[in-house]
């Protein structure tokens, strides 16, 4: 719009759905929520699963970003295994995670960010959502947004989850998402560069 | 505050050039308008012709008055234009730099009604759909990005307030409207803001006008019968269809297309027939039909759709097909 806009950019973080092998589908309460001409970016922290998934969150935004998870190996249109993503004055280091020993490490995340100078770490791979600070640093796992399961096949039910940013100068709005029997729940904080 | 009265006297400034005519004109108007309260039916008898290039200094003062924008009582017209400045300036603070988010609830991919987000996008959605049209509207003489952006505002927010669709048509009458202000030879009527209150006072009075109403057509084309039986005949015979007319004419008044002069003086007759806008408007489009008889009596269908669906081509001399459409008016009564 041209006129001077107290909304900023809004940025989806999802990742390890796995559709096609150990989920059907989106549940369409987040694919109907998402809608359309709504986001300006998309980081995908990979484990995608089927191509039509693939187009899906491709088509979602005009920006889209997508690295390598473990089982995208058949995928060629994702290229790299980290991504470094500026949105305003915000560097947003996107990796899937399998790479960090061990999981969840912070002082090991620390590292990667460091070397990337970012400021923000984007990564799955635990399917458990997080948010966290270190160092002045953030962490953030969107978790899985189908609610696939993790390495371990575990019993418990996962539930589908996914992390909206809103960028707003030095300060970023968080939104996480969780969806538990058909409702969608959320959680917010701002994080502070 | 101050409470100066609207200058009028500036009116018969500068008449070099003007016909003696056009002269007494503007100066019977002056004096209309030196009454402490305007005699609406005398300014309209004089104003009915429409303006030309040489008179429509006196436009801005009329299509207020005419509209209900300005009161008739001449004193309290600066009052009004100040009042309705600082309006305009909250209602687009409100409606267009909005403060942040303040629901606890609200998040960026809320649907309620309510949220925050969900407005906004809504409404980004309106602003890109409304400039769609604008940048193609008027080019010759909005094309400037403080024009578009105008032009964009007073849709935008009318739309919203009313909380109407936009619908096209609606930019070309905008325009109408924010030219007429833009352009205005009295710098106090330079208003966005009188151009957003006119515009929103004539989308009230035009509530159904984007509806294509198929008796209006049939009226059309009965009147047409009973003035000139020949003609109508021969655009029936010929299988031509009343209702294409419908769009250009009847719905969008003759806005579109036409050299911006002859659009604002068609409305200057169509503002000054206070309850009778519909019936002159069927006049003036028979008196179109009528100036180009001579044309159309001898076309086959495609040449008949050439003509009238690039009416604003054709060699017309407007000043005539006026004053037929009123003598037309006058005549239809006595029946």
């Amino acid at each position: 719009m041209a006129q001077e806009s107290n909304y900023g950019d809004i940025i989806l973080l999802c990742g390890d759905l796995h559709v096609g092998t150990r989920m059907q589908k989106i549940h369409e309460k987040i694919v109907n929520v998402l809608g359309v001409n709504k986001l300006q970016h998309v980081l995908c922290t990979g484990n995608v699963g089927n191509k039509e998934t693939f187009d899906w969150l491709k088509q979602i935004s005009p920006n889209f970003h997508c690295v390598r998870g473990q089982y995208d190996d058949e995928n060629n249109e994702i290229h790299n295994d980290q991504k470094v993503i500026q949105i305003g004055i915000w560097k947003i280091l996107l990796i899937h995670g399998h790479q960090f020993v061990p999981w969840n490490d912070e002082e090991t995340i620390s590292v990667f960010l460091k070397e990337n100078s970012c400021d923000i770490a984007v990564f799955g791979n635990s399917h458990q959502s997080l948010i966290s600070k270190f160092e002045r640093k953030y962490f953030i796992n969107p978790g899985t947004m189908s609610g696939a399961y993790g390495s371990i096949k575990q019993d418990a039910i996962i539930q589908p989850e996914f992390v909206i940013l809103e960028c707003l100068g030095d300060e970023m709005g968080v939104y996480k998402y969780k969806l538990v029997n058909g409702e969608l729940l959320i959680e917010k904080c701002t994080i502070t560069k | 505050m101050q409470n100066q009265d609207f200058d009028i006297e500036s009116l018969s400034q500068n008449l070099v050039g003007i016909s003696n005519e056009n002269q007494q004109l503007i100066k019977d108007v002056q004096n209309i308008l030196r009454n402490e309260i305007v005699d609406e039916d005398g300014l309209i008898k004089l104003c009915q012709q429409g303006f030309t290039n040489q008179t429509s200094r006196l436009r801005g003062i009329v299509w207020r008055l005419l509209l209900g924008y300005f009161p008739l009582n001449r004193k309290y017209w600066t009052q009004v234009i100040i009042k309705n400045k600082d309006n305009y300036n909250n209602i687009k603070i409100e409606n267009i730099k909005k403060a942040p988010p303040q629901n606890k609830n609200d998040h960026p991919l809320s649907r309620n009604t309510d949220s925050d987000w969900n407005n906004h996008f809504q409404d980004q959605q309106l602003w890109s759909k409304i400039q769609k049209d604008v940048i193609r509207t008027r080019v010759k003489e909005l094309g400037k990005e403080d024009y578009r952006e105008m032009l964009n505002r007073i849709l935008f927010l009318c739309c919203k307030l009313n909380k109407m669709d936009y619908v096209q048509g609606m930019n070309e009458f905008a325009a109408l409207i924010l030219y007429m202000c833009m352009s205005d030879p009295n710098e106090k009527l330079q208003n966005e803001s009188d151009a957003f209150y006119c515009f929103m006072i004539l989308m009230t009075n035009l509530k159904n006008n984007f509806q294509l109403q198929k008796e209006k057509v049939r009226a059309f084309q009965d009147l047409l019968k009973k003035v000139d039986w020949k003609l109508h005949d021969h655009l029936v015979n010929q299988k031509m269809d009343f209702s294409i007319l419908y769009v250009k004419w009847f719905m969008i008044l003759f806005a579109q297309d036409f050299h911006i002069d002859d659009s604002l003086r068609i409305w200057d007759c169509l503002f000054c027939q206070k309850n009778n806008r519909e019936e002159f408007l069927y006049c003036l489009a028979i008196s179109f039909l009528i100036q180009l008889r001579e044309e159309l009596i001898v076309g086959d269908f495609g040449q008949i759709l050439l003509i009238l669906q690039n009416l604003e081509k054709q060699d017309i001399n407007l000043s005539e097909v006026i004053q037929r459409a009123h003598l037309l008016q006058k005549e239809q009564k006595k029946c």
